[in-house]
């Protein structure tokens, strides 16, 4: 798959979660970003506002991790402020596209 | 599929999130087959002999057991989780993480996946551990350790 056929394969998984977690901001990052063709992973993080939805997102990505080889990454913001994952590791987001930058969580 | 072929040098479960049981890792190996996922399988396949490859975190998890001189035996459930025997000790549950960074998410999911376990060894070296990893270990009755804690707590009750 092309990283644009992933990147709409996911975009529909997102759209669909978004009804019952709000907020939540989809990133791909790793090996996919360099080459989608020869990726043995798609390494997917979701940024969750707790650890409910974080419950929920990994529960409606059950099917989606059959038909593709996601290696899930699903994080709080909490954790994620910890972490500093994000921008250390040079994310990709996909969704949404129209939403304050990471940057901001740092911050407080 | 092992009882009709014996041609077969690696078994790789694809599906990304999926495991192995410990019965079916046995086998494999009495079958003289290589196991694994299929990232696995890409590096079996550069491997001379594909069915001797061996995962190296897990190579080396069994070897620093092995070595430990508390430990008397060590069963394994599921590919991440083993049941490591102690003399003079209780038995203690261990499942193997290697995520870069450990997250609340990745012990709970272990929890679904392997049911009950007494310890988190979070063999990724580079990575790290978040306040709610810990905090959800602990509630589910477990700690997580790296390898130089997880060697000393094995000489502990």
């Amino acid at each position: 798959m092309t990283l644009d056929e992933i990147t709409r394969a996911l975009l529909l998984d997102a759209s669909r979660i978004a009804t019952q977690v709000t907020d939540a901001e989809w990133y791909l990052f790793g090996s996919v970003l360099r080459s989608a063709d020869l990726a043995a992973d798609i390494d997917v993080l979701v940024l969750c506002n707790s650890h409910e939805d974080v419950t929920h997102v990994r529960a409606s990505l059950t099917d989606r991790c059959v038909s593709l080889p996601l290696h899930l990454f699903l994080v709080t913001r909490q954790e994620e402020r910890e972490l500093g994952f994000i921008a250390g590791q040079g994310c990709m987001r996909i969704y949404p596209l129209d939403f304050p930058p990471v940057s901001d969580y740092y911050s407080g | 599929m092992l009882g009709t072929r014996q041609d077969i040098e690696f078994i790789a479960n694809i599906p990304r999130e999926s495991l192995w049981t410990g019965d079916a890792i046995q086998a494999a190996i009495r079958h003289r087959a290589a196991w694994g996922s299929f990232r696995d399988l890409f590096s079996a396949t550069a491997d001379e002999n594909p069915n001797k490859w061996e995962n190296r975190e897990f190579a080396f998890f069994e070897r620093v057991l092995r070595q430990h001189d508390r430990v008397t035996n060590v069963e394994r459930e599921f590919d991440r989780k083993y049941v490591v025997r102690r003399e003079a000790l209780p038995s203690v549950s261990v499942v193997l993480l290697n995520e870069y960074d450990l997250t609340a998410d990745h012990v709970r999911t272990a929890r679904d996946r392997y049911g009950r376990f007494d310890i988190v060894f979070h063999s990724n070296p580079n990575g790290g551990i978040t306040s709610d990893a810990t905090d959800a270990a602990e509630s589910l009755g477990a700690h997580v350790y790296m390898l130089s804690d997880l060697l000393r707590q094995l000489n502990r009750p």
